[in-house]
């Protein structure tokens, strides 16, 4: 399993994982919701959107 | 490209480090050797002007995390002084010479210092790199006065993080309205009301005649001869390519390193590319209209496009959405496209009572841009529908 985490004191909401990853990363509202476990074979995606975030808030693992 | 080939990158920040990424991940193997006149690995600069002055957020937390497979020779604290095309050779101020396969140039942008009298003086500074964040937040006290010269992004976002801190804040600039050359005026005029709001004053259409103070700076005089105290000056009016140490490279240097449609640079033999806010390249969504970037987003794709067209056997252009965005005091401002300055706006979403909107800039084609003001959810469906309409007008297709 892939861990996702994002840093909320860092995100500014910008969101740049919400468009490379749309299936792990949503606004609902104003919040950023995000899944904290998906499967081995989105993990392309999922760091691919952590490298894009400009704050470096997204951690994956 | 074969492996036993030598991928120079001069420039170790954001474009560059994603183009040696970018490498990696294409599979190359050969050697990566990247240049940087700073002496730390590379790190992230949106953080400087925002959380890190005000203490939000630490330094320390700024660098861009590195595979540990990313495979790269660093050569930092080391400026490249030359560029040689025939030889295919960089030139360092430590005496190193580096001969390259492929070179990546990707130096950036120097912050501009006009020639005005004062301008040495301690408490005088500017803001592009880690050294300038450590000095302007170690001068941020409360209750001290920071006059800002320059009303731009940068000029705004210190002057939020300022505020924020308790300092007294003026801005001068000689235009009318702040950060207009993205916003267009009726936009701008509402920034300019929400920093009022929290409390900096304006001088706008105003010339700085010279910096005030014995060693240190006290004031910032006006044309008009008025006086401005100041125990602090940050000097933010736009920033210039970091494009000197090719003066004599026979690169075509004009507003940045000209480059193709694809990011390879004129002159280069296709061997050398420009990317991030150090680039011009012709962009064939917009009429092949030359232009030069200095956002974040655009450094992050075109590290990669750059990186990638040198090692391709049929280069693609390089098509990117402009996008961009500022935070300043609770504000969250994202923009997208290249509206013009008689476009149309209309709010689409929210109202700009409430600080909180959609607004779309349109001709008669459709629509060139959008900014969002606290209202991120909807960017991402315009940053697919605008990028998509770019690759169209680029393509055809
Ligand atoms: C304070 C600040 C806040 C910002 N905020 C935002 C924001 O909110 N949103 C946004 O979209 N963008 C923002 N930006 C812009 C964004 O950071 C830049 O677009 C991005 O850093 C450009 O990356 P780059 O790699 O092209 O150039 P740079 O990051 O400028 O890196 C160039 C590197 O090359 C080095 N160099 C220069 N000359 C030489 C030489 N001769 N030899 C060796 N090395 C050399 C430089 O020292 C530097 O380390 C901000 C920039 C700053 C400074
Ligand atoms: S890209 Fe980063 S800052 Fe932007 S919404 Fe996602 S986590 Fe937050």
């Amino acid at each position: 399993m892939v861990k996702i985490h994002v840093d909320m004191s860092l995100c500014e909401f910008h969101g740049q994982c919400v468009f490379i990853a749309p299936k792990e990363f949503r606004f609902e509202g104003d919040d950023l919701v995000y899944s904290e476990e998906v499967d081995e074979e989105h993990r392309a995606r999922v760091e691919r959107a952590a490298k894009a975030c400009p704050q470096l808030a997204i951690k994956v693992e | 490209m074969p492996e036993d080939q030598h991928f120079v990158v001069v420039g170790a920040s954001l474009a560059g480090l994603r183009g040696a990424e970018a490498l990696r991940a294409a599979g190359y193997k050969g050697r990566i050797s990247v240049v940087g006149d700073e002496d730390r690995l590379p790190y992230n600069r949106p953080p400087l002007s925002k959380k890190i002055l005000t203490g939000e957020q630490a330094i320390e937390e700024v660098s861009f995390p590195l595979a540990d497979d990313l495979g790269v020779d660093w050569h930092l604290g080391a400026a490249a002084t030359g560029l040689d095309i025939a030889a295919q050779r960089v030139t360092l101020a430590n005496g190193t010479a580096l001969v390259y396969d492929r070179l990546l140039i990707a130096t950036g942008v120097s912050p501009i210092m006009p020639q005005i009298p004062g301008r040495d003086l301690d408490g005088v500074h500017v803001l592009r790199d880690f050294a300038h964040a450590v000095k302007l937040r170690g001068a941020l006290t409360p209750g001290r006065s920071l006059v800002i010269l320059g009303a731009g992004f940068i000029g705004c976002e210190v002057a939020a993080s300022a505020r924020q801190m308790g300092l007294n804040v003026t801005i001068v600039d000689r235009l009318a309205w702040p950060m207009n050359r993205v916003m267009g005026p009726e936009m701008a005029g509402l920034f300019r009301t929400i920093h009022e709001e929290q409390g900096v004053s304006f001088r706008m259409e105003a010339a700085v005649a010279a910096f005030r103070g014995e060693g240190k700076v006290t004031g910032v005089e006006l044309a008009g001869g008025e006086v401005i105290p100041a125990d602090l000056v940050l000097v933010g009016v736009g920033s210039a390519p970091a494009t000197a140490w090719l003066r004599d490279s026979g690169l075509v240097l004009q507003n940045g390193v000209v480059c193709d449609a694809a990011c390879l640079a004129a002159n280069g033999g296709g061997k050398i590319a420009a990317a991030g806010d150090v680039a011009a390249w012709p962009h064939l969504g917009y009429g092949a209209e030359v232009m030069r970037m200095e956002h974040w987003t655009n450094a992050f794709e075109q590290g990669a496009a750059a990186a990638l067209a040198l090692i391709s056997d049929a280069p693609e252009p390089y098509l990117p959405l402009p996008s961009f965005w500022s935070d300043q005091y609770s504000y969250k401002i994202q923009a997208l496209g290249r509206p013009k300055v008689d476009d149309r706006i209309e709010v689409v979403a929210g109202d700009l009572e409430s600080r909180k909107f959609v607004a779309e800039y349109r001709d008669d084609a459709g629509v060139t841009g959008v900014l969002s003001v606290n209202m991120p959810a909807r960017i991402a469906g315009y940053r697919r529908d605008l990028g998509a309409a770019i690759r169209q007008r680029a393509t055809g297709l």
